[in-house]
């Protein structure tokens, strides 16, 4: 009895380890957005969402994901959401962890012009018209742009 | 040497507007560098520069048959530059070529070779910004992060260029060319290959596309966004990655292009993505994964074009209305139409089906029977791609036959009531 049990424990804690809402890996150029269909190939703005059974879809821009948020709530409410950081290669940046700004001069590969930095870091100095926005304020103004439906 | 530089933007392409704080701010610490990096070239550099300074607005300025070198030279005065098919500008792998802001200037007939490239900083060999009646032609660009980058500007010609990229910077190559907010731009018989977009739009009105070869590029042969009213003809898309991918647009014409050769998961021939009032039309789709992928597009009319040899000729999602599939031959596609509903909300009429099982009594050269093109095999082979393997089995095909006879699980009305019995000439 005791090692049974021992035993369903022991496969309940791997099994749940299977589940980990980490940032997986995006190939570039060869992996597609979730939301657009476009191949993803700017890690500067490249986003993922990672749902609650650990499967992560990609984006090619913080406003596909930002969509994609806004048409499927339930699988936004549990899943963890990811951005590239906007200034460092490779750094992954929680939603909640970022500062979402936008800033017409930089080319975001949807065209809103969105990027994402760590809380609090300074905006690099060549960016002038940068604006900070909450990420459901980043969400209202995707919907209110491109006219999303749910 | 000073004075180009002063005039040169920092970052040319989108920070105008802090531009002469910023200039102001770094100059020391700049011109330092620069002295010290480029005595060698200094002469040279200068020699390039003061040939534009002296000429006059309206002059041609002829190049000698050497290397230039080139580095950020801004040109503002109506010149033409032509270099006798023998000149040769090298950026020497730092910041931009030639910074076209004027009227009136045209390029010609010399090669521009090997810009920076950054993550941050879109280097190209020849930016064009703020500018209007510009003639780039005749030039070979290679190995440029941006080969041609144009920005804000009107009536752009650029013609019979040769652009390839070095396949060795895959990761950090920049786009063919690159036009952003611009209207009637024409972009005719170009060759380019090994860049990340061929030929890439964004926010572009009234533009011309014609006769270009566009080949094995890391991402799309062509690409735009928000570009309306542009038509292009006469192109061919070859072995790029992705295909082509055309989003968000209307009022698009794509008249006698080829899309050949595009294999591989999520590759299309021409992927249309919310294109609206738009004519694709005498294409040739041969060897694509998929042919045509179409979602959320509306009033498409996609007619007289030939698929040959593709995985799907044609996948075509239900949230777009009214398309018109009418015309076309499909021949020896593995499967000819594929959905993702059973109801069907376009129109297929009068094309020729080389899986047609019908036949033609009375003679008039249309089937007597309707066919239905999405087979249910097609529908297995989604949910389940390796039952692929089983595609030719005899069990595939009887399924197939009772699914034709007794449509129960594809679309009933996704029918071509008058399928042709000869190809279409």
């Amino acid at each position: 009895m005791k090692k049974s049990l021992l035993f369903s424990l022991l496969a309940l804690t791997i099994l749940s380890a299977c589940i980990n809402q980490e940032p997986k890996e995006i190939n570039l150029h060869t992996d597609e957005c979730a939301y657009c269909k476009m191949v993803v190939s700017d890690q500067q703005f490249a986003s993922q969402l990672v749902s609650d059974k650990g499967k992560s879809y990609p984006f090619d821009s913080i406003e596909c994901m930002a969509a994609y948020a806004y048409q499927s709530p339930d699988m936004a409410e549990n899943a963890k959401l990811y951005s590239a950081d906007y200034t460092q290669q490779g750094n992954w940046l929680l939603i909640e962890n970022a500062d979402v700004y936008r800033a017409e001069s930089v080319p975001s590969p949807m065209g809103l012009s969105l990027f994402a930095l760590p809380e609090q870091d300074p905006v690099p100095s060549e960016i002038a018209d940068a604006e900070k926005m909450s990420w459901n304020e980043t969400i209202n103004y995707v919907v209110d742009q491109w006219d999303v439906k749910r | 040497m000073m004075d180009s530089f002063f005039s040169t933007p920092f970052r040319a392409s989108y920070l105008k507007s802090l531009l002469p704080v910023l200039c102001l701010f770094f100059l020391p610490l700049m011109a330092a560098a620069q002295s010290s990096s480029s005595d060698t070239e200094s002469s040279e550099l200068s020699e390039l520069a003061m040939l534009i300074a002296k000429a006059d607005s309206g002059d041609t300025v002829f190049l000698e048959r050497k290397t230039y070198a080139l580095n950020e030279l801004l040109i503002e005065k109506s010149v033409t530059i032509d270099g006798q098919n023998g000149a040769v500008l090298d950026i020497g792998s730092e910041g931009y070529g030639l910074i076209v802001m004027g009227e009136n200037i045209t390029l010609q007939n010399f090669e521009i070779k090997d810009s920076g490239f950054g993550f941050m900083d879109d280097y190209a060999a020849i930016l064009v910004e703020d500018s209007k009646n510009i003639v780039v032609e005749n030039l070979t660009l290679t190995n440029n992060f941006f080969a041609i980058f144009v920005a804000k500007s009107e009536k752009v010609e650029i013609s019979k260029n040769t652009i390839i990229s070095n396949a060795e910077r895959q990761t950090t190559s920049g786009n063919g060319i690159h036009i952003w907010y611009s209207k009637d731009v024409e972009v005719h018989q170009n060759e380019i290959t090994g860049h990340r977009d061929g030929i890439y739009l964004e926010f572009v009105e009234g533009s011309m596309i014609t006769g270009n070869d566009v080949y094995s590029n890391i991402r799309y042969g062509l690409h735009f966004m928000y570009s309306d009213d542009c038509s292009y003809i006469g192109n061919e898309f070859r072995d790029n990655i992705s295909g082509v991918a055309v989003m968000y647009t209307d009022n698009v014409v794509m008249r006698h292009n080829r899309f050949i050769q595009n294999w591989g998961a999520n590759r299309y021939g021409l992927l249309l993505k919310e294109i609206n009032d738009s004519v694709v039309e005498y294409n040739l789709f041969e060897t694509n994964s998929v042919g045509i992928y179409s979602e959320a597009s509306n009033r498409v009319e996609i007619q007289r074009n030939e698929f040959h040899n593709n995985g799907t000729a044609l996948r075509i999602m239900a949230n777009g209305v009214d398309n018109r599939i009418e015309r076309n031959n499909f021949i020896g596609n593995v499967f000819e139409v594929s959905t993702n509903s059973r109801s069907n909300p376009n129109h297929y009429e009068g094309n020729y089906w080389s899986q047609y099982e019908g036949y033609d009594l009375d003679r008039d050269g249309v089937g007597d029977v309707e066919h239905r093109p999405v087979r249910l095999f097609s529908l297995f082979a989604e949910r389940q791609p390796l039952s692929l393997i089983m595609l030719r089995s005899i069990m595939a095909h009887l399924l197939d036959t009772a699914e034709r006879v007794f449509p129960v699980l594809t679309p009933k009305n996704l029918v071509d009531p008058k399928p042709a019995m000869d190809p279409i000439q």
